[in-house]
This record gives C-alpha cells, structure tokens and sequence, in this order.
C-alpha cells in the first residue's frame, strides 16, 4: 500500500506517465482507500497553494539548517491552520471532486483555480458528488463546451467486441487512406491487454 | 600565383559547386518518395519480421503481405499479421474482410473491407492543404536492418495532430522503421524491420492462420448491406440530425454512410474525417437496454478512443490524433432536433 501512494503522490505531482497513470486510474477507481488517499492529496496540495498564495516571501525565505530532532515550528502551526481551513478545505474536496467528475479530467486532475475562485465557487455551487444525466447533458448542449466530457468518459474501457468492431472498421478506413508506413493492425496485434 | 593556378582554383570551384548541384538534384522530393512508398506497400509481395514499440511494452510480430494484382482477376491484397511475443494474436486481411483472431480473449472479430479503395497521399502536393498543416522533409540518409534508407519526417504545425518520422528502402521503397511522435518529438510508438524480404509470389499457405480458433466467441459481420436497409425501415436507423459542431483545422469529413459492424445487430453510422494525413472515424449507434454502453477511453499507442452516450445513442470517436483532440471531438458531436 505504501508503494502505491507513493505512486499516488507521483501523480498528483504530474510525474507520472500516461500509461501509469492510466493504470492507477483503474486502481484508484476501484480502491476505496486508495480514492481516500487521492482526496488528501489533493486536499494537502490545495491547502498548501492557498497558504503560499498568502505568504510567497516567507516560503522562499532560505530557512536555517535544524537538527534532526528538532520539531519544524511549520509542524506546530500545522494544527490552527488546519482547524482554519477545515470547513472550507472539506468543500474544496467536494468541489474538486466534483470538478473532476464533471470535466473528466482525473487523470491529470491539478486544479487551475485560483484561491479566490476556489473561494467563490464553493460559495455558488451546491455540493455535488457525482453528476447527473441532466447536468452533463445541459453542458454537453452547449456549444461553448465542446470539450467536455463526463466523469466516466475519462475512465480506461475494458476489453469489449463493440469496440474492437469500432478499431478494425476505422483501421480499414486508415489502410487506404491516413499516412502510410504506419501499418494500423499493429495497435491490434501488438497490444497487450494484461497488465 | 600565376595564371595557371588561378585556372585550376576557379576549375576546382565549378566542378565542386556542379557536384553539390548535381547531390542535391539527386534527392528526392519528400512527397515522390512517400507517393512510391505506399504504392510500394500496396502493390509489393513481402514478407517480414519487425519490433512494435509502444509505452513500455516491446512485440515481435510477423508479416506477409501478397500485393494487389492489376491483372484481369484484380485480386486485392492478402495481408497475415501474427504476434511472435505476448497475448497470442493475429489479423488476417483478404482484400474483402478483415479477420481478428483474440487468442488471450477467445474472440474472433470479422469485419467487411471497404469495397472503394483510395490511394493515401493522392492529394500531397502544392493544392493538397497538407503544406498548411505538416512541414514535410527529407531529413537525410540512415541505414536500416542494414538497408540504405531516406528518413522522411512529417511534422504537425499545431499540437492537435500528431507527426511522423519515417525511413524508406532506397531499393524496394518500403518503410523499415517508423515512428508516431506527438508536437513535442515525443515518441509514442515505433515500428521497425529486423528482416525483410520481397518475394516473386506469395503461397496461398503462408496467408493461412496460424492461431486455432475453434470453442471461440465470434462477431462476424455478415449481414448483407440489404439487411441493413430493412432496419432502417424498422427504425433502427441512425438519423441524420447528429453533427459535429467542431474539427481540427483542416479536417473534412470524407465519409458518412450507415454500415453494419461486427458486435451490433442495427446500422451504425460512421463518418470519416481526415486532414489528409491523419484520420478520425466516429461511430453513432441507437442503443437498446440490453446493449452494454461504451463510457470511458483507451488509448493503443497512437490511436484513442472515446465513448460516451447521448440520447440513448452510442457516440464512439476513434483517431489517430491526440486523445484531448479525441475528446473534443467526442463532445462536439450533437443532435439538432430538426423537428
């Protein structure tokens, strides 16, 4: 388990590549625990932004070597901070989650929000956990949104004939007509699908 | 110096500029090189062993390849893929079906070939639209499997497609090493010959499977496209108030018909959208309640697929672009209710 949070911070830390982080997509999915632990990160990785935003000079300020033993005055602040920021961080990781879910983009889910506007949409928004057929529906009509997709759309599919028939029948289509040298079956063939 | 020097120097300098002059004519242009390549590809019998590099997975698969015939027959081309390493697998092609074998998932997918053919690259050349959207060039000479080879990279101007490096056989024009690469340079996948050889003819036995099939799960698409037409009359059919609201920069849609597929028993609409290069297919099918929908991606090296289900409806984007290109693509796609 502690392999795979490590492996689990790699990710949120963007380190990964994208066939691991597929892999541990499927993973998280299907671990409670390990989802768990992706909420902290997260949470951590938000919390952490938020307090730098407020004290960029400070956190770059180079800082005097301590002893091993000693204990970090970052560890004892550590407890009113998070007290502070416990009832909003606990809506940012609905929010977040949420905003995952609804722009399916888990796999390299970094939020690009601000503080402010973490804030502002935690004010606005209701706490949603999963999204509705009419909510992804509203948003997949609108125009101006075009690359939206839903939670599930971003999940890894399984095996499955229909999308094998869908694969040979666009292979057929680029054997005559994408670029040549380049021969498509091989992604057919070639592919590996244990993992 | 005396006269006579100065008349070897200013030899010297022409016949080194003639020589220069007479190199660089003898390059050939990047799209001669990549027209006779797929003509090559097409028209050649061929046999072949070669590595396919994707992520961190490496294959050793096998190929033979029978030629199309322009004789009276005009038999198409046989085409036999087979994996030498990993999950047991094999195509086999036939001019007028292509037949998967699953060995790791005791499958078998036969698929109908599209009875038009098209000759890729037709259209490279100043009014193809290509130029626009790819800068292809011959980077230089290398060798291959010990093989004297011109490398011809093709590379994307916007991030949204993906390009292509590829070393060509100076003797017989087939590719022997090829890569995909995303706008960054990134290798995505890689195929390259250790062995090839070309061949007079091809016996109809080395197109034989190699893989038993027998106790498998089949999916052949063997509805005559008559069958087809009866569904639509039973309301099966797709309508034709989907669209897609959004494409890459110049992407054009190059088919849209309805066709059967393997693993469904209604038409599936399938529309083909290519820059010229590279290719999109989407698929739109009616679902019932027992159909299992498709949600979610996958990606095999440098194709992605996408599913997603609107209206009761099977949307399924399949290109060999980007997945975020894929994705966009997915969700452009809509119903304009006419009504």
């Amino acid at each position: 388990m502690r392999e795979k949070l490590e492996i689990l911070s790699a990710m949120v830390d963007d380190e990964l590549d994208i066939e691991s982080q597929q892999s541990l997509t499927d993973e998280l999915l299907a671990n409670p625990a390990m989802k768990g632990a992706w909420r902290r990160y997260n949470l951590i990785g938000e919390v952490l932004r938020e307090e730098y935003a407020r004290e960029p000079r400070t956190a770059m300020r180079p800082q005097p070597v301590q002893p091993w033993h000693h204990v970090p005055q970052s560890a004892s602040a550590a407890k009113p901070l998070l007290a502070r920021w416990m009832p909003i961080a606990a809506s940012m990781v609905l929010t977040v989650v949420g905003t995952i879910t609804v722009t399916g983009m888990l796999r390299d889910a970094r939020p690009s929000l601000g503080p402010g506007e973490i804030r502002a949409i935690v004010e606005q928004l209701p706490v949603v956990q999963t999204p509705t057929a009419d909510m992804a529906d509203a948003a997949a009509s609108d125009a101006n949104q075009v690359a939206l997709v839903r939670y599930e759309e971003s999940v890894p599919m399984e095996h499955d004939e229909r999308l094998e028939s869908y694969i040979v029948n666009f292979n057929e289509q680029r054997v005559n007509r994408g670029m040549p040298g380049v021969h498509p079956y091989v992604r057919i063939v070639g592919y590996e699908t244990a993992r | 110096m005396s006269w006579d020097t100065h008349v070897r120097y200013a030899a010297g300098i022409v016949i080194a500029t003639a020589v220069v002059t007479a190199a660089a004519e003898s390059q050939p242009q990047a799209s001669d090189i990549l027209y006779h390549m797929a003509e090559a590809t097409r028209a050649l019998h061929y046999t072949g062993t070669f590595v396919y590099h994707r992520g961190n997975q490496i294959h050793s698969l096998k190929i033979v390849h029978r030629g199309e015939v322009n004789d009276a027959e005009g038999s198409g081309e046989y085409e036999r893929m087979t994996s030498l390493t990993g999950a047991a697998r094999e195509v086999i092609r036939d001019g007028s079906r292509v037949v998967c074998i699953y060995a790791d998932n005791r499958s078998v997918v036969v698929e109908k070939s599209p009875s038009t053919k098209y000759f890729p690259l037709a259209l490279i050349g100043a009014s193809s639209g290509i130029g626009e959207y790819y800068q292809i060039e011959v980077k230089g000479d290398d060798r291959v499997a010990g093989r004297a080879t011109w490398n011809v990279a093709v590379r994307p101007t916007a991030d949204d497609r993906y390009g292509y490096a590829i070393w060509i056989d100076k003797e017989s024009k087939l590719p022997m090493r090829s890569t995909v690469v995303d706008a960054n340079g990134r290798i995505l996948e890689e195929i390259q010959f250790t062995s090839l050889t070309t061949h007079d003819a091809i016996p109809d036995a080395w197109l034989e499977p190699e893989f038993g099939s027998a106790g498998y799960r089949w999916f052949a698409n063997t509805k005559p496209e008559a069958e087809a037409g009866a569904d639509d009359a039973a309301g099966d059919t797709v309508d034709s108030d989907w669209n897609v609201s959004w494409l890459p920069a110049g992407f054009k849609m190059l088919e849209d018909h309805e066709q059967m597929v393997s693993a469904s028993r209604v038409p599936v609409r399938h529309w083909v959208f290519s820059d010229g290069l590279a290719m999109v297919s989407v698929f739109i099918e009616q679902l019932d309640d027992v159909k299992k929908p498709l949600r979610g991606f996958s990606t095999r090296g440098a194709v992605n697929a996408l599913g997603r289900v609107e209206r009761k409806h099977q949307i399924t984007v399949v290109g060999e672009v980007p997945l975020d290109t894929v994705r966009r693509i997915a969700g452009a796609v809509e119903y304009r209710d006419t009504q």
